[in-house]
C-alpha cells in the first residue's frame, strides 16, 4: 500500500524538482548562471526556488570569489539525494499500481 | 504545480518525464557527431596524403587546414541541431565542455607546434593525439560513454607512440621508419574517428541532443 502522502511536496514542484534532478545529473557543482540557462528562470524565481531547497537542506550553495567574476556553486546534499531517490521510487510505485 | 483534475498516476507520469528530459538535456553532450566524425575522418585521411613528406608548416599547414574545415562543419552540425529543437546556440553545457576542453586543446596544440618547428613532425603528432584524448576524457562527465571510449583510444595511442618514438618502449626499427607524423595522425583521427562515426550513424544513437 503506498502512502500518497510520502511525495515530498517541497520537491514535487515542477521548478524545483528541475532544479534536483539537474543537481543529481552530475557529481560537479552547478554554477547559479549555468542553473538558469539550462532552466530558463528569471533570476527571481530560481533564487526562490533555491532558497526552498537550501531551507529544506536538500541542497547546498557555496560563494566562491576566485578567478573571474564571484559565483555560487550549488550541490545535493546527503539528504537531498536521499529525498530525490525516495521521490523517484514513489513515483515509479504509483506508476507499478495502474498496471 | 499539477493540472487540476489529472490523476495521481497521470501526475506521476508527467513528473517523470519532466526528470528524464531535464536529466537527458544536462548529461548528454555529443561534441561530436557520428557525421562530423566521419568527415573528420575523411579529412584527416586527405591530410595525412597532402602531408606526407612534407616539413615544417607545409605539414601542419595541412593539418590546421583540415581541422578548420571539420570544425566549421562541427559548429553547423550543432547549429542545425539547435535550430531544429529550438534551442540557443550558446547554451550552458556547451559552454562547460568548452571550458573542459580547452586547457588541453591549448597546451597539445602549443606544445605540438613547438615541434614541428623543431621538424620532429612525430612527436608532434604525438602530442596532438594524446592531448586531444585528454580534452575528450575532460569532458566525459557531459559526454555519452562512446565519446569516452574515443578518448580512451587517443590516449592510449598517444602514450604508447610518444614513448615509442622517445624510444622507453622497444618497437622494431622498421614501423619507426614507417610511423611518420602523417601516418600516426592517419591512424588516430582517421581511423578511430571513422570507426566511431560508422558506430554511431549506423547504431542509431543519434537521438542523444546537444547541449
Amino acid at each position: 500500500m503506498i502512502d500518497f502522502s510520502q511525495l515530498d511536496r517541497t520537491i514535487h514542484e515542477k521548478g524545483r524538482l528541475s532544479i534536483m534532478t539537474l543537481l543529481a545529473s552530475r557529481k560537479d557543482p552547478w554554477a547559479f548562471q549555468d542553473l538558469k540557462s539550462q532552466l530558463e528562470m528569471s533570476d527571481g524565481n530560481l533564487i526562490t526556488h533555491l532558497r526552498t531547497l537550501e531551507k529544506a537542506e536538500f541542497i547546498s550553495g557555496e560563494k566562491l570569489t576566485g578567478d573571474g567574476r564571484p559565483q555560487t556553486l550549488y550541490v545535493l546534499t546527503t539528504s537531498g539525494r536521499a529525498a530525490f531517490v525516495a521521490y523517484l521510487g514513489i513515483l515509479e510505485q504509483i506508476l507499478g499500481l495502474g498496471k | 504545480m499539477a493540472k487540476q483534475g489529472m490523476t495521481t498516476r497521470e501526475e506521476a507520469a508527467e513528473q517523470l518525464r519532466l526528470i528524464r528530459s531535464v536529466m537527458e538535456r544536462a548529461t548528454t553532450f555529443r561534441a561530436l557527431s557520428g557525421e562530423t566524425a566521419l568527415i573528420g575522418g575523411a579529412a584527416a585521411l586527405a591530410a595525412a596524403w597532402r602531408s606526407e613528406g612534407q616539413h615544417y608548416w607545409g605539414f601542419a599547414g595541412w593539418w590546421l587546414g583540415g581541422l578548420v574545415l571539420v570544425l566549421a562543419f562541427n559548429v553547423f552540425q550543432i547549429m542545425r541541431l539547435k535550430v531544429a529543437e529550438n534551442r540557443p546556440f550558446w547554451s550552458s553545457g556547451l559552454r562547460i565542455a568548452l571550458r573542459g576542453a580547452m586547457p588541453s586543446l591549448i597546451a597539445g596544440g602549443f606544445l605540438g607546434l613547438l615541434f614541428v618547428r623543431a621538424d620532429n613532425d612525430r612527436l608532434a603528432a604525438c602530442l596532438w593525439i594524446l592531448h586531444y584524448g585528454l580534452a575528450l576524457l575532460a569532458i566525459r562527465e557531459l559526454t555519452p560513454k562512446s565519446m569516452v571510449w574515443l578518448g580512451w583510444a587517443f590516449v592510449i595511442f598517444g602514450v604508447v607512440s610518444l614513448a615509442s618514438v622517445a624510444g622507453v618502449i622497444h618497437v622494431p626499427p622498421d614501423w619507426i621508419r614507417i610511423l611518420n607524423g602523417s601516418r600516426l595522425m592517419a591512424v588516430a583521427f582517421g581511423g578511430f574517428h571513422l570507426i566511431y562515426g560508422a558506430l554511431i550513424v549506423t547504431t542509431g544513437r543519434r537521438e542523444e541532443r546537444a547541449l
